[in-house]
């Protein structure tokens, strides 16, 4: 049963595509950097506190520009556990949503295709995004059951469509949880990603991103989508030990915000006290951006600062980075 | 139809495109899953019709169904064309073409662990029976619960027609499949009982449709999973999870306290469809099929 071509002409969209492939190609830069790229950290202790102002103050001191756009945040919404902190906390996605508006922002909806769950909006109401974010019903895009364009290969597994709300999206916000992960050491705003991965066509859980090699698809749907992603981790509390789903919770406080995927994902890695030169999709996704701090313009607080050493799993131990 | 929630057929009438197929949601396009969902929901009315007319110039030269006319890969839905197929009689060249493509779809095999990883590690990273592949979510990938269960569905309604050994040795590895697959609660989940040595919970949507593929059997596992699914009913699921355990439960001939699905005009075409295929007097009977 090999996968069947499409034979169809390209639209609009479709082309639209190809365009952000070929962005994110060109701005393949292996080794030499041209500027450092700035990654803002901040300390939030609790969800309870004003989040908006804090992250409205992240994105400014980015660079993010959002006046006038369509924004789509993409936060993790995998399972929902009481005992642990497996999703992007809902009160940090409407602070989010509050943040962007009132810089100007057209309109923010929210995206999820969940990996495992295949009712989408039964988890959201579990993991408290109804209760949480105001119209939420209206807001809400489940992008496992999106209309869809083709947007790439994923290699032998033939091509790769995605959901149509984001590529009609002017930027997109990738709204992780700070985890570590049992097979790609940790999840972070690319691998969040997976979520974009339509499961009316490939099912759940994604198996195709599996067997693609979950690294290379990381760095697949970040060479995607990089060029209009940016990125704001849920670092307030986060998940140590056997993530993305059976770790334990683990209080970080800290919110991370960047335009540069990477940059941002390697920022993280460094908090949990992970060598980001270690982790296998940074290593690859070198074209996209850098995980060198050399090249990482850090604002706010000094990572090293408020570094924690997240549990890891004995097959991820390496990647510990050494302390001072 | 209808029985406890009338106003979900009108609702899932409401959705139909001028084409005759169905979205997930209002004002979708037609895809093929939801269409499927809702012509086994309206089994019998003149919908159903204009749902097949859909469906059928749609089936690939090789088989199988692409999930949208947008995206024109198989699908594992395919299983659900070939149930629909069936249940309308339509034992006709295109069926046995769609029964092919599935008795041929088996999912990979997942390499078994080296000698070098079984002398490290005191069990796999993945515990399962490798041998039993069941079938995937997409051609070529590793086997899953839901296909499995749709496609065991699928042959099984075809078994009378189709002949031949090779559709129930598939039934009978399928069902295997999915009982070697069940968690340590009773339950299911998507497929994955323990991983890295932690075993993992069910979830309700899956637990229904493992019973449902498994609703020819009968021993201790199935009660387990019975008994696992009582314990998720009892928790008050709603959505998916709600409208399969209602399936579940009928098929099985569970007693259990019923509770019509809420549904709205925001709920998804499939939770809507199978909340109808649920009822007392729903298709569940024509999904199990035999003498329910």
């Amino acid at each position: 049963m090999a996968a069947v071509e499409g034979r169809r002409r390209m639209n609009r969209r479709e082309w639209m595509a190809c365009g952000l492939a070929a962005a994110a190609c060109t701005r393949r830069r292996p080794q030499a950097w041209r500027r450092k790229e700035p990654v803002f950290v901040l300390k939030a202790e609790s969800y309870e506190r004003e989040l908006a102002s804090e992250i409205r103050r992240a994105v400014q001191a980015t660079g993010i520009a959002v006046r006038g756009k369509t924004v789509l945040l993409k936060p993790n919404l995998v399972e929902f556990s009481r005992a642990t902190a497996i999703n992007t906390h809902p009160v940090f996605v409407a602070a989010v949503m509050e943040a962007l508006l009132s810089l100007g922002a057209a309109d923010v909806r929210i995206g999820e295709g969940p990996g495992h769950r295949r009712d989408t909006w039964t988890l959201a109401e579990e993991a408290g995004y109804f209760a949480a974010i105001s119209r939420f019903e209206d807001r809400f895009i489940d992008l496992n059951r999106d209309e869809v364009d083709r947007v790439g290969e994923l290699g032998e597994w033939g091509p790769l469509w995605a959901p149509r709300s984001l590529l009609d999206a002017d930027l997109i916000v990738s709204l992780p949880k700070l985890k570590t992960h049992h097979w790609a050491g940790a999840t972070l705003s690319m691998k969040n990603l997976f979520g974009t991965v339509p499961g009316s066509l490939y099912g759940w859980p994604k198996n195709v991103l599996h067997h693609h090699g979950i690294d290379a698809s990381i760095v697949k749907l970040a060479e995607i989508w990089a060029p209009k992603t940016v990125a704001i981790v849920d670092g307030i509390v986060g998940m140590e030990g056997n993530g993305p789903i059976q770790g334990k919770p683990r209080k970080a406080g800290v919110i991370v915000a960047g335009a540069n995927l990477p940059a941002v994902d390697a920022t993280c890695c460094r908090l949990m006290g992970i060598d980001p030169g270690r982790v296998n999709f940074l290593a690859m996704s070198q074209h996209l951006g850098p995980a060198d701090a050399a090249w990482i313009e850090q604002r706010g607080e000094r990572p090293e600062t408020l570094r924690q050493d997240f549990e890891l799993m004995p097959m991820w131990a390496h990647l510990r980075a050494p302390k001072g | 139809m209808g029985g406890s929630n009338p106003g979900a057929v009108d609702l899932l009438l409401a959705r139909q495109n001028a084409d005759g197929g169905f979205g997930f949601r209002a004002g979708q396009s037609s895809w093929l899953e939801p269409t499927a969902w809702a012509a086994l929901a309206l089994h019998g009315r003149p919908e159903m019709d204009r749902a097949m007319a859909w469906l059928g110039p749609m089936q690939l030269a090789g088989g199988a169904w692409p999930a949208s006319p947008n995206a024109q890969r198989e699908s594992w839905a395919t299983s659900l064309a070939i149930l629909l197929k069936c249940l309308r009689g339509e034992f006709d060249a295109s069926w046995r073409k769609a029964v092919a493509w599935l008795i041929s779809g088996e999912a990979r095999r997942i390499p078994d662990p080296s000698w070098l990883e079984r002398l490290l590690h005191r069990e796999d990273a993945v515990v399962q029976d490798r041998s039993l592949r069941g079938w995937p979510w997409t051609p070529g990938a590793a086997g899953w619960i839901e296909p499995t269960v749709h496609a065991i569905r699928a042959l099984d309604h075809s078994r009378p027609r189709y002949g031949g050994a090779a559709l129930a040795e598939k039934i009978e590895m399928g069902e295997r499949m999915i009982l070697d697959r069940q968690c340590r609660d009773g339950g299911w989940n998507y497929g994955n009982k323990r991983v890295l040595g932690e075993d993992l919970d069910s979830f309700p949507e899956c637990t229904a449709l493992g019973l449902i593929g498994l609703c020819r059997r009968r021993g201790p596992q199935v009660e387990r999973g019975i008994a696992c699914a009582l314990g998720h009913w009892s928790r008050a699921p709603r959505g998916l999870a709600q409208a399969l355990l209602r399936v579940a439960f009928r098929m099985h001939g569970v007693a259990f306290a019923d509770r019509p699905v809420e549904v709205s005009g925001r709920t998804d075409t499939t939770v809507l469809a199978l909340a109808l295929i649920g009822e007392p007097e729903g298709a569940w009977r024509q999904w199990k099929g035999g003498a329910a």
